[in-house]
């Protein structure tokens, strides 16, 4: 080296030398400084992507070199996430590249104490043997003489974690092969939405899109912790707040959601109906409601039959009620003049028209995810001056005429001033040049009234007029990627793709009397038979035919629930012997977890599909019940078999995430070692299938070997082309052509489509979920950026937006509008609405489907086009929401006699045991009251984050949260132990103390709660006790989803017993208690 | 490395950010970089002020190599052989125009 380019190497020569006098740029810069590159600077490639976590959806750019993913990052172009990751989406390297992935197939011999290796073509064709020896075993060709073709004996769980592609796959296959029991995270975390938001508005996805909670100007933040579970998409509620939104949080713990909050609200769990009621009684009492909206928008003139009776006639239920049965007839709650046809979970009722032997349907209510229950023919009388004493209006105040400020004071523990300050924020920031949000999660699902939580948000926001309209609307925040597509493409028991009802068993069983039960007169749910025999044609190509009815008969019937809590109660009984668990993990994340093992270990066989050595998986090994002695896994027989799973990076599909919004992931490199996609799990056991009954004559094989199942595939590894997939789901015409909207789906034939509300997603041959238009290219919906259904529209209803005269109700709350020049609706948004009718269209007699929809009818797939604030029909456990208990509460239910929702669905055995309530013997052994939540850094069950480095350094323990006070009164240490019990099990957790979990004054005495994260399990980097061990199987009736955001339990210090010990101290408490098998089931 | 008046006067001069880096032997990121003081990617940044910021995304300029496909020909090829597999959708269709 010359002496000058060894002085051009030192920076002090630069700097005295050059223009850069004072070294505040090149001068400065080292040698090593200068050789750093960014460590993408090599990638050979940058491939577009998805978060695999939440349902925010942020999206990422996966770095590529050499074939190895090397960096993932946020992508800045995203509308939704403008770049930013959370601590979970930060650490997706680690989770996909990480060391603590397996990559090999491992088998668990029955009574075996270990696993053995086994290579994957082996491993597949045994279980592709298994399952047809188990459904060969177990087949059903009729129940009670009624034809139902299916086997009981195989199920399936999971979903939410996979791509819609995926989802689709595991549908299709297994309906084809008579498996009904077929279910994923979306039963357990949001399916009282969809039944909520579907029978309010027409549609079960959120209302709303992240991003336009920017133009909110109050947002209420209630049963969820918006910050950590959602941090990305919070940005919103921030960017309003920053703009002057009032924001207010309502829960039981505060939370970085409540600092960043301006009004933090304490509220004993499981108590927001009172709540919600008490708004809406002093927006009635107060006269605040949105009054041109309520009227033209929403059913509140219509009139109710004089059959109807409201809880405050029968002291907290509604008429129809049958106590033995535990339902309801709710016939006596419909329209007058307008015969109702089916109702939710009790679609049965409208077939014994039909039918006269009973079947006891108890299931329905996600199949109003897009399409509004039925009503009959004729339209309902109304009282447009709202004074009718039997019309909805009139109904509604006396229905919440106690839900008063006291009242809500004595439930919730909420002050009475606190209370007034979040009905006037409410109230004052809605009209006609206001909007307010409302956001939730599970803290509202999950109960055994969860279905009605939603629905009394729904009714507020239908009053003050919030609906359809920016800043408003309900925001339900999905928690896994893709579960809002998991109930859209459902791998759930009673839906078919697109909401479609499966089919129940009933003597009339054909195509026409499915149809009659469930479609409109009236809206684009009267075109439901052109959405199905577009699906039969995609499931079963040229065999469907019009003369055997498009193979409607090929798809296996229901006789009642057999959702994934019925599921475990099959095992047990020996009933269902082969589980396939896809991305789930039961024995930590679903209910009463340990009756799950059992039901696992009653199994022949489980297959296992995940990124690491799960809890579901290992329990026969090393589970809670191995270490307590109740099981051994010498005496086990079920045979285990785990297979890797692909992760995110190494498969291509769609996510469809909390905005219903289709986001599509490229393949950035192949999977390695066994590790593979459940697309191609799925396509691989089904080429297995029905090559090993290519010869079979049997008439129950026909639905799978008839089935299309031709998808081309890519790569050494024969991986199915997603995009393929994505096309059939899509939809095509007689020549191949994909469609390019539902409404040019056929009911002759002519048409195929596996999912109606997802036609459009590849219109023109163009795969729009993967379009990437930045941000900063459009507007703030981000029209160009993937894809939403239905119909690319991001705001529904947004017809709602404009005055009956189709004008926008203010200048500053415009979304869409009737131009009359042009004879169109034209907007920011895709209009929610006929593009051309005129707001003032009314019309004419007989019209039926679209045609019928008047011009102020901004409700599309409701039966009547509004928004209903009373559900004549959809529900079975009331027509409005009611303030009930929890199934376990220390409290008398103050509103009423009746304690708790009296047709909740409650499965009682000696493994599902409940406590006494209120003021019943017993109920003090457990007198406080707990709660579940998520935590920022662990994900679920844990098995996407217990696993990885990062997030264990971050939150390395379970632990729970006490009140100082609470702390005194049992003696609880902070950093030590503490043994938390109910009748089902005991755990132990890190004692907490903190002033985030206030004690509150409820019925005059003092409440304590207790706060539990339920992420961990006996496996993974961080372990610690489940505590879904404490939680039972109580369920909404309508959804059949549990009840584990409020539940009563007894804290106590020091940590749990080990082996037999810890069933005697669970035994003891219900000695003490007098706990029996009945306990707590009554109606 | 070139100054940031150099890589705005080259800006204002109705150069791109491509064609300045050619220029002056940078990546366009990092003359992207020089003349608005953040980075193209957007990291750590959601709104663009100030000279030498362009309209619409520039994560371009950091990130060349991205490639996001949206037609995949093989499919198109294979979805007009499923329907002509089915001739019963043709007859349909033949049958609804009559």
């Amino acid at each position: 080296m010359g002496v000058r380019r060894r002085l051009d190497a030192w920076p002090v020569f630069r700097q005295l030398s050059g223009p850069d006098r004072l070294g505040r740029g090149a001068a400065a810069e080292s040698r090593a400084s200068a050789e750093l590159q960014p460590r993408v600077a090599g990638a050979d490639k940058v491939v577009k992507s998805v978060c695999p976590y939440c349902g925010v959806g942020c999206a990422q750019n996966v770095f590529v070199k050499d074939g190895k993913v090397i960096q993932i990052e946020g992508d800045p172009d995203s509308p939704v996430s403008r770049g930013r990751l959370c601590p979970k989406g930060s650490a997706t390297l680690q989770l996909t590249t990480g060391p603590s992935r397996e990559h090999q197939v491992l088998y668990r011999r029955p009574f075996a104490k270990d696993w053995e290796r086994l290579d994957l073509e082996t491993a597949m064709d045994m279980v592709a043997e298994r399952v047809l020896k188990t459904r060969a075993e177990t087949w059903e060709d009729s129940v009670d003489g009624k034809r139902v073709r299916r086997t009981m004996g195989i199920a399936s769980l999971g979903g939410a974690t996979l791509d819609n592609e995926e989802n689709y796959l595991i549908k299709k296959l297994l309906t084809s092969l008579g498996v009904i029991q077929i279910e994923n995270q979306a039963r357990v975390c949001h399916s009282s939405t969809v039944a909520a938001l579907g029978t309010s508005f027409g549609r079960g996805g959120s209302t709303t899109c992240l991003q336009d909670l920017q133009n909110s100007d109050c947002i209420v933040i209630q049963g969820s912790n918006f910050a950590e579970a959602h941090p990305v998409g919070f940005q919103w509620v921030m960017e309003a707040k920053k703009k002057g939104a009032r924001v207010i949080h309502v829960d039981p713990h505060f939370s970085r959601t409540s600092a960043l909050a301006d009004t933090y609200v304490p509220i004993r769990a499981g108590t927001d109906i009172a709540l919600l009621g008490g708004i809406i009684h002093h927006v009635l009492e107060e006269e605040k409601y949105f009054a041109e909206y309520v009227l033209n928008y929403t059913n509140a003139a219509a009139i109710v039959t004089d059959k109807f009776h409201d809880t405050e006639e029968l002291d907290g239920v509604f008429s129809g009620l049958d106590r033995e049965q535990r339902t309801y007839d709710t016939t006596t709650w419909e329209y007058q003049g307008a015969e109702v046809q089916s109702a939710s979970g009790e679609r049965d009722k409208a077939a014994r028209h039909m039918d006269t032997t009973e079947s006891h349907d108890k299931g329905h209510g996600e199949s109003h995810g897009s399409g509004g229950a039925a009503i009959g023919k004729g339209q309902p009388d109304t009282d447009p001056s709202l004074k009718d004493p039997r019309c909805v209006f009139q109904i509604l105040k006396r229905h919440y005429a106690r839900y008063t400020p006291e009242m809500v004071e004595e439930i919730c523990g909420i002050p009475q001033s606190v209370f007034r300050d979040l009905c006037q924020a409410v109230v004052a920031n809605s009209g006609r040049n206001r909007t307010t949000a409302f956001a939730y999660a599970v803290g509202w699902t999950q109960h055994t009234v969860g279905v009605q939580y939603i629905r009394a948000a729904s009714v507020l926001q239908l009053l003050l007029g919030n609906i359809g309209r920016p800043g408003g609307g309900i925001m339900a925040l999905r928690g896994h990627a893709s579960i809002q597509g998991s109930s859209d493409i459902p791998t759930l028991f009673n839906l078919l793709p697109g909401y479609l009802p499966m089919p129940y068993a009933h003597s009339e069983e054909g195509l026409d009397a499915y149809i009659a039960l469930d479609s409109t007169e009236k809206g684009f749910w009267a075109e439901m038979r052109s959405y199905m025999v577009s699906l039969l044609k995609a499931y079963w190509g040229a065999a469907a035919t019009p003369e055997n009815e498009f193979c409607f008969d090929y798809l296996p019937r229901l006789t009642g629930s057999h959702g994934t809590y019925d599921t475990v109660q099959e095992q047990l009984k020996g009933v269902c012997k082969g589980y396939f668990l896809i991305g789930e993990n039961p024995a930590v994340g679903s209910a009463n977890t340990r009756m799950q093992r059992l039901g696992m270990a009653n199994l022949d066989w489980l297959v296992v599909r995940d990124f690491s050595l799960i809890e579901s998986a290992t329990w026969w090994k090393d589970g809670p019940e191995i270490e307590s002695g109740e099981l051994t896994s010498e005496e086990i027989r079920t045979e285990v078999f785990f297979f890797p799973a692909a992760a995110h990076t190494e498969k291509s599909g769609s996510f469809t995430n909390t905005n219903r919004m289709l986001q599509w992931h490229h393949q950035a490199v192949e999977p390695e070692g066994d590790a593979r996609s459940e697309l191609w799990f799925m396509y691989h056991l089904g080429r297995r299938l029905r090559e090993l009954l290519a010869e079979s004559g049997d008439e129950r094989d026909r639905p799978l070997l008839e089935l299309t199942w031709d998808y081309p595939t890519e790569g050494e590894q024969q991986e199915p082309s997603a995009e393929a997939v994505l096309a059939e789901v899509n939809g095509f015409d007689s020549e191949g052509k994909p469609l390019s909207a539902y409404t040019e789906l056929k009911s002759d034939g002519s048409t195929a489509c596996g999912c109606w509300i997802y036609c459009g997603v590849y219109a023109e041959g163009m795969n729009h979920a993967a379009r990437r238009r930045p941000a900063q290219e459009q507007n703030w919906l981000g029209p160009d950026w993937c894809w939403s259904w239905p119909a690319n529209r991001r705001v529904l209803y947004n017809r709602a937006s404009a005055d009956p005269a189709g004008a926008p109700w203010s200048d500053r709350k415009s979304l869409v509008w009737w131009d009359s020049e042009d004879g169109a609706w034209k907007g920011h948004d895709v209009p929610d609405f006929p593009p051309n009718k005129e707001p003032g269209f009314v019309p004419p007699e007989g019209a039926r489907g679209a045609e019928a929809l008047a011009g102020n009818d901004p409700f599309i797939m409701q039966a009547d086009g509004k928004g209903w604030l009373f559900v004549p029909t959809g529900l079975v456990d009331g027509p409005m929401p009611t303030h009930y208990e929890p199934e376990e509460s220390p409290f008398d239910n103050r509103l009423y006699e009746q304690q708790r929702n009296p047709v909740r669905q409650v499965n009682p055995s000696r493994h599902n045991r409940y406590q006494p309530s209120g003021n019943d013997k017993g109920a003090e052994l457990f007198p406080y009251v707990t709660t579940t939540y998520r935590l920022t850094e662990h994900f679920t069950a844990g098995g996407m984050s217990r696993w990885t480095p990062y997030l264990n350094e971050l939150q390395p323990e379970f632990f729970c949260e006490v009140s100082p006070e609470l702390a005194r009164e049992r003696g609880l240490e902070h950093l030590g132990w503490a043994t938390i019990v109910t009748a089902r099990s005991a755990i132990e957790a890190r004692v907490m103390v903190t002033e985030r979990i206030k004690p509150l004054r409820v019925q005059g005495r003092t409440l304590h709660q207790v706060g539990l994260p339920f992420h961990w399990g006996g496996n993974g980097l961080s372990r610690g006790d489940s505590a879904n061990e404490l939680t039972s199987m109580a369920l909404d009736p309508n959804v059949h989803i549990q009840e584990d955001k409020a539940f009563a339990v007894d804290i106590r210090a020091g940590r749990r017993p080990r082996g037999p010990a810890l069933r005697e101290l669970v035994e003891s408490y219900a000695r003490r208690a007098g706990i029996t098998d009945d306990t707590g089931t009554e109606p | 490395m070139p100054s940031r008046e150099r890589v705005l006067r080259l800006l204002a001069e109705g150069l791109d950010y491509q064609q300045i880096g050619a220029r002056l032997g940078v990546s366009p990121g990092l003359a992207y970089l020089v003349a608005t003081g953040h980075p193209a990617d957007r990291s750590d940044r959601l709104t663009a002020e100030g000279p030498g910021q362009v309209p619409g995304s520039t994560q371009h300029l950091a990130t060349q190599t991205a490639a996001n496909p949206l037609e995949d020909p093989a499919v198109h090829r294979w979805l007009r052989q499923r329907a002509r597999q089915d001739p019963g959708m043709a007859g349909a269709d033949a049958k609804g125009a009559d």
